[in-house]
């Protein structure tokens, strides 16, 4: 068999075996692996033509909106042998600027669409326009300038960094190692798989981590990216009738997206009839909306993932059980084979045994990024020893967040560690009140924020039940301590532009501007 | 109504010209966010419920489109 070291090769063998085969589309069009190839590598002598970097590796920022020339934006930058920053076209200049502080050396590679937002913050000789470096004709001094710098990439070389928020409001860049992502991608496959035949419906933007598993999977196994467009996660039955039409078979949404589709009922309208695999990540999947997708599709298999950008992608996966009644919250499960997670509390790790248990999750392994591009200081905050003598150096990411073991050696996400609440003397994590609430049929999703001077509880929920019914129902489920103190009914909660929950939003909204806590 | 409309939505969206523009979605001027604060708040302002296919891109992009689908939601309120 023959070694991969980087995605690439996966790419290359695309190319020599279903050359023909679509491998992306969008709502423009498509492209097959074959051009997929020829278009990137064409791109990764342009940029090594033209951006006179010599021998450098350098970050490569890609300024663009989502689609097929994003995707060979990213394996040109790789076949350049750099590695590439996927960032937000809608970043506000303050934020873009600071990216790029922290990037020092850098190129930004944008198209003619986007190329007045860089004015005034990244300088000419800095922007590659993506059309002229692909107008360029192929040559073999060009081809062989990117076979020398393919060969000069190990699996210890960076191949991304994706720039996350950061508690202090300056972004953080989570930088990634090529074998990181190998090693994400064959441990996915060997789970969950996809098939040559499948379509996946793409929703998660370039710019988040969880988008690596629809980029790569995809690659790995041939299958089609098919990049659904933005503006139809607003609307149900529009989304529904794309996935019909382009017979999408695998979605790896935020369980917001799913919870639209449940809120307005949508699948009594049009019920795509190819899809056979559903994961939902980035936050916790709300029991009710599980259940509406699982009312329409019996049939078909549920995954629940679990991971911040710091491991890559996903380091734990739960095959949800079909003919389990959850009460409260579905596990995260277990992590991938070559990637340790554990459990830790007060410096100690707990046992698995020692189910219900509280600790912080921590990581080991190949999944670990190399760390915050730039700042030592936030890296080693982040990264530290793994507890116990080892003698030699093996890293472990705290993530921050919190879980326990259920009866079956599963990891149960239980909050995050910042978000903790004291309320009335008493420390608790919003996710454990969500979780419950958002168990009750009368409730959709909620999110659950503290009034830190009147110490109150307030309950943001959609849905149709009054306070009235929610308190009843939820004095079942949660010890009276926890119960909220105040309900406000929304038609929608604010979402950031990754899906999620914005939760500083309501927060500032019940505390004004001040930290949340 | 349509008056009235027009200064909701600007109060969700001021950079977004209601009166003038005719492909509010077609051109990206509203994002999911902007769509899903619109839909609260005229589910609110209104008391009008939502199904799923009232949601499309054609009934949300433009301000006249707007018009009729809350005049359809409270016709199918009323009866």
């Amino acid at each position: 068999m023959k070694r991969r070291v980087t995605v690439l090769d996966y790419l290359e063998e695309n190319y020599i075996e279903i050359p023909e085969k679509t491998a992306v589309s969008d709502e423009n069009g498509e492209i097959s692996w074959g051009e997929l190839r020829d278009r990137s590598r064409a791109l990764s002598e342009g940029i090594l033509r033209k951006s006179g970097i010599g021998e450098k590796k350098i970050p490569i920022v890609i300024f663009m909106k989502k689609s097929i020339t994003h995707v060979i934006a990213i394996y040109g930058c790789l076949y350049s042998g750099n590695f590439y920053v996927p960032v937000d076209i809608n970043t506000p200049e303050a934020r873009l600027r600071s990216i790029l502080e922290t990037l020092k050396d850098y190129k930004v590679l944008t198209d003619g669409k986007n190329l007045e937002r860089l004015k005034n913050i990244a300088e000419d000789k800095d922007i590659l326009l993506i059309d002229e470096l692909l107008s360029g004709s192929a040559d073999d001094a060009g081809f062989f300038e990117t076979e020398r710098r393919l060969r000069s990439i190990t699996d210890s070389s960076l191949m991304y960094i994706i720039f996350t928020s950061g508690s202090t409001g300056t972004p953080k860049g989570v930088a990634v190692r090529h074998r990181s992502v190998m090693d994400y991608i064959e441990s996915i496959m060997d789970e969950i798989g996809m098939k040559r035949e499948d379509v996946c419906g793409n929703q998660t933007p370039f710019y988040a981590d969880m988008s690596l598993k629809d980029l790569y999977m995809t690659l790995a196994s041939g299958a089609e990216l098919c990049l659904i467009p933005t503006g139809y996660f607003s609307f149900p039955v529009k989304l529904l009738q794309y996935m019909e039409e382009k017979k999408i078979s695998f979605c790896m949404w935020v369980p917001t997206v799913y919870r639209i589709v449940a809120q307005f009922k949508a699948l009594s309208k049009v019920r795509p009839q190819s899809l056979r695999t559903i994961c939902f990540s980035g936050e916790s999947m709300p029991v009710s909306v599980y259940e509406y997708w699982l009312e329409n599709y019996p049939d078909i298999d549920y995954w629940q993932l679990y991971g911040p950008s710091e491991i890559t992608g996903s380091c734990s996966y739960y095959k949800v059980d079909k003919n389990r009644k959850y009460e409260d919250i579905i596990p995260i499960g277990k992590p991938y084979r070559n990637t340790g997670m554990i459990l830790i509390d007060d410096g100690e790790i707990i046992p698995v045994s020692d189910t219900g248990r509280k600790g912080e999750i921590c990581v080991y392994g190949s999944c670990l990024a190399a760390g915050y591009y730039n700042n030592e200081e936030k890296t080693v905050a982040a990264f530290s020893s793994l507890p116990g003598e080892l003698g030699y150096d093996e890293r472990m990411y705290h993530t921050g967040d919190l879980a326990y073991y259920d009866n079956e050696g599963n990891f149960v996400f239980a909050g995050r560690a910042d978000y903790q609440i004291k309320h009335m003397g008493r420390r608790m994590e919003p996710g454990e009140i969500e979780a419950a609430a958002e168990s009750l049929e009368i409730i959709d999703a909620c999110c659950l924020i503290h009034n830190r001077q009147k110490d109150d509880l307030i309950l943001y929920y959609i849905g149709q039940g009054s306070s009235k019914d929610i308190t009843k129902s939820l004095k079942d489920k949660l010890p009276s301590y926890m119960m909220p103190t105040g309900y406000r009914q929304v038609e929608m909660l604010p979402l950031l532009p990754n899906g999620k929950v914005n939760r500083k939003e309501l927060d500032a909204k019940e505390n004004g501007n001040g930290k949340e806590g | 109504m349509r008056e009235e409309l027009i200064k909701l939505l600007t109060g969700i969206c001021p950079e977004v010209d209601f009166e003038n523009e005719k492909a509010l979605i077609d051109d990206g001027l509203l994002d999911s966010h902007a769509v899903l604060s619109i839909l609260a708040a005229v589910s609110e302002t209104y008391d009008v419920e939502f199904e799923a296919d009232d949601i499309m891109p054609e009934t949300l992009n433009n301000i006249d489109s707007i018009c009729i689908l809350v005049q359809t939601l409270l016709d199918r309120k009323a009866s």
